[in-house]
């Protein structure tokens, strides 16, 4: 059983959310975290490693390298790279390598042989225990700038497949990119995290009309949903009329700020969020899970 | 003068810093980069406004003249053409349109087509004043670097003083969004999320060789020493702090911009007078 863990808008509570519910499960079953936020991972925080015992680059990819001496400044290559990675700086053509895709435009384009290919690392998928019993974490990071994160997150797919487990929890990047696309496509179970504000709920119905292009099944959790009451209930009909599955809601509560900078789980903390979640808990095990 | 607002993790007050500086500054253009996600429209309670649709290039054949070599399969990096029965086929969601497979195919067997990849939409007036530009990726697409590119450019060929507002995370869009610009402010909140992203911000500020500053939000949330050293450690200042209050949370939900209180104006006003003084040294130059 795959469980994505999406949101949309950036910031809502997803890594909260995942730690506690790969911790809550880990007490149970055999369960495997992964780290789908590719640019910005902070699963390791929450669910820290005891050791990791492998780092895996990702191969396969390659940067621009530009031969000065065959260059004669044509340009064809700069007015043609679709990402505008080749900057003429001091009468000289530099790639801009954390950008540079690889896509081959400039050495097909170019006449005088300058343009040849170099194999580049973007990011590495890194495998190991955390300090929990029966929690295992694959966590997907790329290099500041870099493109194609998604790449990096069916890599981390693809080895989390070869552990045995029963349940994996991937915590998903905000937005709704090729990364987040990665991360959903194929999961049995998408959990959309929430909370009342109109961004929040704006990017949540972007991402649901992705979610309904792959035909997943989804459910949904409000986050501090006390800070506006009314707009949590229109929220919850809104996507109950998707026909997603209403898990429950989460109070906002400085108490799971604390729980970040202890570098715990919230549910590990007793809260007022422990609370709610554990009735989240239960829903997901009698409703999703089925166990 | 071009200002970007950016700051790794997402929802650390990207666009409330965004929306609120716009208002202040009033002859700034505030351009929404966060293609996958934009929201600064919402945060003002605006129109969108006019659509200018954006396509990128969409390899077509011309069966008669294609030969089956397979030269435009080999060079394409995002495998989106195949051929079965030496006829050559494209996946139109793989393609990125880098037309890789148009340069290299030697018998114009290669026609170009388009494929929609979302909008940018302006609305020239705002009721406080500037003009708002809304980079919005089609739901679906995954690359939403071809359109910021777009938008950024749009942005860039219609307006002088411009403010970008980055989506969240420290990828490639970030890196693209922040390119160029005289001055960056990045957005983050006292915790361990906060830190670590931040210090991926600032690895591509520093790349970029620009002027940076941090403003810390919720700054009465968590551990201020752990902003504090990923800033020492890459030597930039702490501009300014946005403590988390009811106020400040109110004029987010009620979509009213904090800085039309009078509490917000005069925190926000340390902020404006940085930006004033870079700007004069900038035309001064």
């Amino acid at each position: 059983m795959q469980i994505a863990v999406a949101s949309g808008k950036g910031g809502v509570g997803k890594s909260n959310f995942s730690a506690s519910l790969a911790y809550l499960l880990s007490q149970e079953k055999k369960v495997i975290a992964i780290d789908a936020d590719a640019d910005t991972p902070n699963l390791d925080i929450l669910l820290p490693y005891k050791e990791i015992y492998k780092k895996l680059p990702l191969l396969g990819e390659k940067v621009a390298k530009i031969d000065m001496s065959k260059c004669t400044l044509c340009l064809k290559c700069l007015k043609n790279c679709p990402y505008e990675a080749i900057k003429l700086e001091n009468g000289k053509l530099k790639v801009i390598e954390p950008i540079c895709e690889g896509c081959l435009v400039g050495k097909i384009l170019c006449e005088t042989d300058a343009i040849s290919f170099v194999p580049t690392i973007p990011g590495y998928v890194y495998i190991g225990d955390t300090i929990y019993k029966n929690l295992r974490l694959i966590k997907a990071e790329s290099l500041p700038g870099r493109p194609n994160t998604g790449k990096l997150v069916a890599y981390a797919k693809q080895i989390a497949k070869e552990f045995q487990k029963d349940v994996t929890i991937l915590d998903s990047a905000a937005g709704i990119g090729c990364s987040v696309i990665a991360s959903i496509s194929g999961v049995n179970f998408v959990i959309l995290i929430l909370e009342p504000t109109l961004t929040s709920f704006e990017d949540g119905k972007r991402l649901l009309k992705i979610i309904k292009n792959f035909k997943l099944s989804f459910g949904f959790v409000i986050n501090k949903y006390d800070l506006n009451k009314p707009l949590s209930e229109k929220i919850k009909n809104f996507f109950e009329e998707e026909k997603g599955t209403f898990l429950g809601v989460l109070p906002y509560d400085e108490k799971v700020i604390e729980a970040d900078i202890l570098g715990k789980p919230p549910v590990l903390i007793e809260s007022e969020y422990k609370k709610y979640f554990m009735n989240i808990y239960k829903n997901i095990k009698d409703k999703v899970l089925k166990f | 003068m071009k200002i970007g607002i950016t700051g790794g993790k997402g929802g650390t007050g990207k666009s409330f810093v965004s929306t609120n500086l716009a208002i202040l500054l009033k002859n700034f253009a505030l351009v929404d980069l966060d293609v996958e996600a934009p929201n600064d429209y919402i945060l003002l309670n605006e129109d969108l406004g006019e659509k200018i649709e954006e396509y990128t290039f969409l390899p077509k054949f011309d069966l008669e003249k294609c030969t089956s070599c397979k030269a435009c399969q080999k060079v394409c990096q995002d495998g989106a053409i195949y051929f079965k029965k030496e006829k050559p086929y494209v996946f139109k969601e793989l393609c990125s349109g880098c037309k890789a497979c148009l340069f290299v195919c030697k018998f114009n067997a290669i026609l170009e087509d388009k494929k929609y990849i979302g909008d940018i939409y302006i609305n020239k007036k705002i009721k406080y004043g500037f003009p708002l530009v809304t980079g919005k990726l089609k739901e679906g697409e995954e690359k939403g670097f071809k359109l910021l590119l777009k938008t950024k450019k749009y942005a860039l060929n219609h307006f002088k003083n411009i403010i970008f507002d980055t989506g969240a995370g420290a990828g490639n869009l970030v890196f693209k969004a922040l390119e160029d610009l005289d001055l960056v402010f990045a957005v983050t909140e006292p915790t361990p999320f906060g830190k670590r992203d931040l210090k991926r911000i600032l690895d591509i500020t520093k790349y970029l060789n620009l002027k940076t500053y941090v403003i810390l939000n919720k700054s009465n949330l968590g551990n201020k020493n752990l902003i504090k050293e990923v800033c020492k450690k890459y030597n930039v200042e702490i501009i300014l702090e946005i403590p988390y209050s009811k106020e400040i949370l109110e004029s987010y939900i009620n979509q009213k911009p904090y800085v039309l209180n009078p509490s917000g104006k005069k925190l926000f006003e340390k902020l404006i007078n940085l930006i004033l003084e870079v700007k004069n040294a900038n035309s001064s130059r």
